[in-house]
């Protein structure tokens, strides 16, 4: 087989303009494929991490709510020690607590010099919550002379630029403004309450989807020193206990067992029907780009089909004489669906390259329209290993398939024949 | 026993009778020419003996083996071990080196010795080893038929069969082929048989037959004159 490969490939290249040709149609039909899958997954990660917050190897659980009627009642605080029941199911590799403080607080900052007042809701939440969304490092507790550092939910830049803009001719903030800014935050009184307030000096240190929309969050390990400003005025901190908790996973594929056991534990899963939602659309919009790109391979497989017919015919003097120096059926059978696969695999190969040109422009013109949704090392179309693999092995497939007929054509050509007419 | 042993061999074509109840025995290094006029059946009896084609009756025994009525994988084996074609037009291809050409027979059926030193030996015996890397398509008409010749004899099969080897070249370079089959014929012991209309060919052979209406005849001495 190794030599009827080499044989097979020698031919294949023999006429590299008839190659061309007849793998033009499997490049278009790969690169539509390998691109699809990509914009595919990009557009599920993106729009999983930045507009959900979901991560592959997280999950976020709340405890359970009770409604009645249109009234939806939050359960207790997950305490100390259901945060260890989670910890203890198998496939859990860590538990990172966010706790909602239940005291009325307010923020005050000034931007181009114009006064700044919101109320608002602030979080202590376990750094690990916001990794990837900060820089690494930053949001850890910092000594009292310097700033607090604060993550700001990713629906407040909205209701920045999209509220508080439009009606006081505030400037479009994007997260490069925000980072870096400071605020005072004001904690135990608000516009609506009065009380024993504890104030810090804050700096925003990233933008994440993974907290709370209501306002800031602040490292747990800040609590302490606000408890004890409290005090000094007056007041206490609340006991607190975890308002909902991130669940790190071992790996991605264990969440379906951890899923039903959070479940078994009386916690809900609020993301669960939203990814499922919105992960099931960009899937229907992606199979459907994918239907496009096995309609234009089966069209390009008729093209090789017929390519390799006509080749067949023009070259049945060769097989003639294949079969007069002792090649079997099988063997001229093998040497011509060995021709139809090069012809997948140059076409594949080309292919590749043009979806990946093509992701890259995609990218490009992305990172500059879609700023907001594009971050870090995200990508909109994301060009993975097992996509192109996939792609070029589809692309092989129906190459060979297409193959198939007039390779048995060859395979029956009467050789007695085809060397009288030569 | 004969080498080759053909019995009432008949084979028609579109009802046309081409090949009508033909005898002929080989003994092992004869050198057999026929000759005939056009469309006579000369290169059907020809693929008959490379196990191409099969007779419609008739016993057609090559080696010990009824072609006739021997299974696909027999004619196969046949034809990468028993027997080596030439033709006419040579059949070469002029992309691939003389050595490239040379060797094609061993992508299907393996040598165990190293192949490239094989097959510039048979390219020596030609006279072509000097042009072995050299593309077919620069080569002569002559030469592309010692390419052949050299092809045909890779695996050292017992027969040659040669359809008008001579029939696309011109007189001096024919005969210098003549003179190539007939040293292959004696100093090799290959048997040969071929079908040609060149009367040097005729001389070179050791018996000459004429196919007449389906039938092998002695050919007259007046036929090589």
């Amino acid at each position: 087989m190794k030599r009827l490969a080499h044989l097979a490939w020698r031919d294949t290249w023999a006429t590299p303009a008839r190659l061309f040709l007849l793998a033009a149609g499997v490049a278009v039909g790969v690169a539509a494929l390998a691109l699809f899958f990509a914009v595919g997954r990009g557009v599920e990660s993106a729009v999983m991490h930045r507009v959900l917050g979901v991560l592959p190897d997280r999950l976020v659980v709340e405890p359970s709510a009770t409604a009645i009627g249109p009234i939806k009642m939050g359960g207790a605080p997950l305490d100390d020690a259901a945060i260890e029941r989670i910890r203890a199911i198998p496939g859990v590799r860590g538990v990172l607590r966010r706790m909602q403080i239940p005291l009325p607080a307010h923020l005050t900052a000034n931007i181009q010099g114009r006064s700044f007042y919101t109320d608002l809701i602030v979080e202590a939440v376990d750094p690990e919550v916001v990794e990837g969304d900060v820089p690494p490092g930053s949001f850890a507790v910092r000594p009292l002379d310097q700033p607090m550092p604060s993550v700001l939910p990713s629906v407040m830049l909205d209701i920045l630029n999209i509220g508080l803009a439009v009606n006081t001719g505030l400037p479009q903030m994007n997260p490069d403004v925000i980072v870096g800014r400071h605020f005072t935050l004001n904690l135990g009184s608000s516009s609506f309450k009065i009380g024993p307030t504890a104030s810090m000096r804050s700096e925003v240190v990233g933008i994440s989807p993974r907290i709370g929309v209501g306002g800031p969050a602040i490292p747990i390990g800040y609590l302490p020193e606000l408890d004890r400003m409290l005090r000094e005025k007056g007041g206490e901190m609340p006991r607190l206990g975890a308002s909902s908790a991130t669940v790190q996973l071992n790996s991605p594929e264990d969440a379906p067992a951890v899923t039903a056991v959070l479940k078994g534990q009386g916690l809900t899963l609020p993301q669960e029907g939203r990814v499922a939602q919105v992960g099931g659309a960009i899937r229907a919009v992606s199979l459907a780009m994918t239907l496009f790109g096995l309609l234009v391979l089966a069209v390009a497989g008729t093209g090789i089909g017929n390519g390799l017919g006509l080749m067949v015919k023009d070259e049945s003097g060769e097989i003639g004489l294949f079969r007069a120096i002792g090649a079997s059926q099988a063997d001229v059978l093998s040497l011509y669906l060995l021709r139809a696969a090069f012809v997948g695999m140059v076409g594949g190969a080309c292919g590749v390259l043009i979806a990946a040109l093509a992701a890259i422009t995609i990218n490009s013109v992305a990172a500059r329209a879609l700023p907001g949704l594009l971050s870090g090392d995200e990508r909109m179309a994301a060009l993975a290993a097992a996509d192109v693999a996939l792609a070029l092995g589809l692309g092989m497939l129906f190459s060979v398939l297409a193959g198939v007929i007039p390779a048995r054509q060859a395979a029956r050509i009467d050789p007695a024949a085809a060397l009288r007419e030569r | 026993m004969s080498q080759i042993d053909l019995q009432g061999v008949t084979r028609s074509y579109s009802g046309q009778v081409v090949l009508a109840n033909l005898d002929l025995t080989v003994e092992a290094g004869e050198f057999v020419a026929i000759a005939g006029p056009s469309g006579t059946g000369k290169s059907t009896l020809l693929n008959l003996l490379g196990g191409l084609d099969r007779p419609d009756g008739g016993r057609v025994v090559v080696a010990g083996v009824d072609l006739a009525t021997a299974p696909e994988a027999a004619l196969d084996a046949h034809r990468r071990d028993r027997v080596g074609f030439i033709f006419q037009s040579f059949h070469i291809n002029p992309r691939r080196t003389a050595l490239e050409n040379v060797l094609l027979p061993l992508v299907f059926a393996p040598l165990e010795e190293d192949e490239d030193r094989v097959g510039r030996a048979r390219l020596r015996e030609v006279g072509l080893e000097a042009l072995a890397d050299r593309p077919a398509a620069t080569l002569s008409g002559g030469q592309r038929q010692r390419v052949a010749v050299a092809r045909a004899l890779i695996r050292k099969p017992p027969i040659l069969l040669a359809d008008e080897p001579v029939g696309d070249l011109d007189a001096a370079t024919g005969a210098e082929i003549v003179a190539l089959l007939e040293g292959i014929n004696r100093e090799q012991g290959v048997t040969i048989v071929s079908v040609t209309h060149d009367v040097a060919l005729l001389r070179a052979a050791s018996r000459r037959l004429g196919l007449e209406q389906g039938r092998l005849v002695p050919l007259p001495d007046e036929a090589t004159r």
